[in-house]
């Protein structure tokens, strides 16, 4: 997750929040419940989770992106001796590679989405194992990212909090 | 300009992924028949278990019909729990790990 947004230099600043940090808490936030849903396949009928799946790749993508910096900034610093920073730089290309393969099996084994669309996809048998296998994987992952982040999450909810309470006094 | 430039990097390592995967896809062959599971209009999804092992078992979900009402939030409540369990297992690694770090000094 990306810390360069909150601002910490003096207890007056503290509590704000960059609108780069807003939007990373709220797209994040947004991520992880549309995960939660997709994975759970039997919420819904087979379109919601296919749709909700497309959309999950398109934010993925968003928030790749968003985080780029942060990406480039861990495998520079990767050589230096840091077990825990290399951990998180593991997982992390674990699970940009598991959600990758998790969203294109899903699209090659999709039967809702992409036939509304006007794409018959004609997937084969080993698609449908790769789709299953990839979201229980992505799931382990998925906790263990977002575990990771804990101090992030929390200061930037501390803060969120902490001007919403302010906003409300008279 | 600086989004439009990371963007354009975060497209070519997917495409480098998803070119891997399709590459070995092909080549690994397969049928289009799909498993058999999924062509069952079944509420729920099916584990390989005991006394569940014939076709359509195994790790495949099985589809909602289309009469299926409502939404199934046990599915949900399944998914928060075991993510919650991989989460805090995780956080107490990092957090005895960091303990010792401090008191390593």
């Amino acid at each position: 997750m990306v810390e360069v947004g909150v601002l910490a230099a003096t207890p007056v600043r503290r509590r704000r929040l960059t609108v780069r940090t807003r939007v990373d808490i709220c797209l994040d936030t947004s991520l992880m419940l549309a995960y939660i849903v997709a994975y759970s396949f039997g919420f819904a009928s087979v379109a919601v989770h296919e749709w909700l799946g497309l959309a999950l790749g398109v934010v993925l993508v968003v928030h790749l992106t968003l985080h780029w910096d942060w990406v480039l900034r861990l495998t520079r610093r990767l050589w230096r001796r840091d077990g825990r920073r290399q951990a998180v730089w593991v997982i992390d290309l674990l699970l940009l590679v598991a959600m990758t393969l998790c969203i294109l099996s899903g699209v090659l084994i999709s039967e809702s989405a992409l036939p509304a669309l006007g794409v018959h996809p004609n997937p084969s048998s080993n698609w449908n194992r790769v789709h299953s296998l990839t979201a229980r994987l992505t799931l382990g992952l998925v906790a263990a990212h977002v575990a990771l982040s804990w101090q992030w999450i929390l200061r930037v909810t501390r803060q969120l909090f902490t001007r919403l309470a302010s906003i409300g006094r008279p | 300009m600086k989004f439009t430039r990371h963007l354009l990097m975060v497209f070519v390592v997917l495409a480098v992924i998803c070119g891997f995967a399709l590459l070995i896809g092909h080549s690994g062959g397969g049928t289009s028949r799909g498993l058999p599971g999924l062509r069952q209009q079944v509420p729920g999804f099916v584990g390989k278990g005991p006394g569940n092992r014939g076709p359509g078992s195994g790790f495949v979900f099985r589809r909602f019909g289309p009469g299926q009402q409502g939404l199934n939030w046990s599915s949900v409540i399944q998914t928060i729990i075991l993510g919650t369990g991989i989460a805090g297992l995780v956080l107490a690694v990092d957090l005895s790990a960091r303990k010792r770090r401090r008191a390593s000094g």
